[in-house]
């Protein structure tokens, strides 16, 4: 874990709102797995807490993230241009688990939650792998590098119908679980909650084996504020989900709270 | 160039703290500063058994600020005990125990038990959360519980007893006035203000518990106005604490009138924070030629 000054090789804006920035960060490149996210400080008038962005890929010492401008702290960032520096803290958190091997890999990612599956890909490599990746509109399914290999097989969702499948990329993936999903599957999830808890109570019910990435509010980003809470399945109490998270087995979390 | 404090019986050698709540138990920031450095850290609010906290969503951004209704989440003292002073006795800086009950019986248990441990430096007592059993009061809010808490913890233990107090009472300089008869050490001013916040959306509070505590910069200037306050009437040792973000921050407590400062909300932004001001008060004591950080001590002229 570090706290340290990057600056900034790179900001592109993909289309839309959507962006990605690259800086340079030998020891957030070496240290940092899939799921795991940087706080970064977005001095605004109205952003007080860091933002938090999973790390979206790794190459050789440049780190990415990819994010949507959607509020005073995103506004901030895309702002910035190359040559800026950001005050980042990171890596933080659990990341996904990846030494999966010889299982039926499949993602589902909701809008800006590509980011961290898009690294995942990186680690897993899995040798046949389905991607589920949905987002409001064409515009907006912009971020999937990692998934442009032969053994990815992507379905897409636009809420609008400008790509893909019309409709939320749950109903996408629901129409399709019959032929992919069995009892090797293992699904890797992020997006919004609503999204998650949809898939999730599917998945749970076809006792499906899952891990999914949980957005959060964060204050700290390490365990400390105790801000991030998210309801515990098995037991009384909550995670953290900036310190026993952001990734979770998908039955450890009580969906009805969610 | 002096930078040790004195509140009574405890001696700091800085005057930068750490506010319960904020740090953890000290560890947790180890990777990202120099926690050695510090005058000393506030553990997080040690309960006599866990409590599991408040249900999300706990905290909120404002301009400035947050609020936060975290429902006093902590492992018990128990657990503390066991899992946690095994990462403090690695820590070379003053631990202050903070400690929380729902009756004078609860603070001289948790006294006399946090007493044995020789590396707790300090009590601080807890008398101001707003969040417990979803009430909208404090368990401090009269002369009578502070007197009786105060006195029956001086009894339990030798430990030097800070005593932290909300601003969120119709009878804050009584409080303050009793706790200092009641011989604490010192008082921890101020707790956070009690707020709220609403979602546009839903037409719901965005807290379960609808109000929370305020912290952040944006009450500097009310914290500051109570502290310098109680130094026009009592030379009570104070603790400031309220939206400290730097050395200027932390300086204008000092001039008016506190003994130490916390750092407390900054440590989220900046975990850097704590060290950054004690160099910077280093400096300000280098630049203005003087020797020891007590002569700034309530130095504000009016």
């Amino acid at each position: 874990m570090f706290q340290i000054d990057v600056t900034i090789i790179n900001q592109k804006r993909l289309s839309s709102d959507c962006y990605i920035i690259e800086f340079i960060s030998e020891n957030i490149a070496k240290s940092a797995k899939p799921g795991q996210f940087i706080h970064i400080h977005c001095p605004a008038p109205e952003s007080f807490f860091r933002r938090p962005f999973s790390i979206a890929d790794i190459n050789k010492n440049i780190v990415s993230i990819y994010y949507k401008r959607i509020g005073p702290g995103t506004k901030y960032l895309s702002s910035r241009k190359k040559g800026d520096t950001l005050n980042i803290i990171g890596p933080l958190g659990k990341g996904y688990p990846d030494n999966i091997k010889g299982k039926n890999i499949v993602f589902v990612a909701g809008g800006t939650g590509i980011a961290s599956l898009n690294f995942l890909a990186k680690k897993l490599q899995p040798s046949k792998g389905k991607l589920f990746y949905g987002a409001k509109c064409k515009a907006e399914l912009v971020f999937a590098n990692n998934f442009n290999k032969k053994n990815w097989q992507t379905f897409k969702s636009t809420d609008d119908g400008s790509a893909g499948f019309k409709g939320f990329v749950s109903d996408l993936f629901f129409n399709k679980s019959k032929n992919i999903l069995d009892s090797n599957t293992v699904v890797f999830m992020c997006g919004p909650h609503k999204l998650e808890r949809a898939v999730a109570l599917f998945l749970i019910k076809n006792g499906i084996s899952f891990y999914v990435s949980m957005e959060s509010v964060f204050a700290c980003g390490l365990g400390v504020c105790q801000g991030c809470a998210i309801k515990k399945n098995r037991s009384e109490g909550y995670f953290l989900a900036c310190k026993d998270g952001p990734v979770f087995p998908g039955n450890e979390i009580d969906w009805k709270e969610v | 160039m002096d930078l040790k404090v004195k509140l009574r019986r405890l001696t700091l050698k800085n005057p930068v703290l750490t506010a319960s709540g904020t740090f953890g138990y000290g560890n947790e920031y180890s990777k990202l500063t120099n926690v050695n450095k510090l005058g000393g850290i506030i553990t997080k609010t040690i309960t006599l058994k866990p409590k599991i906290g408040n249900k999300p969503c706990r905290i909120v951004e404002t301009y400035g600020g947050m609020l936060n209704s975290i429902g006093l989440e902590n492992i018990g003292l128990e657990e503390f005990i066991k899992q946690k002073l095994n990462q403090l006795w690695k820590i070379k800086t003053s631990v202050i125990a903070s400690i929380a009950g729902s009756n004078p019986a609860e603070f001289v248990q948790l006294s006399k038990e946090l007493d044995k441990i020789k590396l707790i430096k300090a009590l601080e007592l807890n008398l101001s959360c707003p969040n417990i059993h979803n009430e909208n009061i404090v368990y401090g809010n009269s002369t009578e519980i502070v007197k009786e808490t105060i006195r029956l913890v001086r009894e339990s233990t030798d430990l030097p007893i800070i005593t932290k107090l909300s601003p969120n009472v119709s009878n804050f300089m009584d409080l303050v006035l009793e706790a200092d008869k009641s011989q604490t050490d010192a008082v921890s001013l101020v707790n956070t203000f009690i707020g709220m916040a609403v979602d546009i959306n839903t037409r719901k509070p965005k807290i379960p518990n609808v109000t929370a505590g305020y912290s952040g910069p944006a009450i500097k200037p009310l914290a500051l106005r109570y502290v310098w306050m109680v130094k026009k009437v009592s030379d009570v040792p104070i603790v400031g604490v309220g939206g400290i973000m730097n050395t200027a921050d932390a300086l204008e407590y000092i001039i008016a009138g506190a003994s130490a400062v916390a750092c407390g909300t900054v440590n989220f932004i900046n975990p850097k924070a704590g060290t950054e001001i004690i160099n910077g008060l280093e400096n300000y004591l280098e630049r203005n030629k003087i020797d020891s950080i007590s002569k700034l001590i309530g130095s504000i002229s009016c």
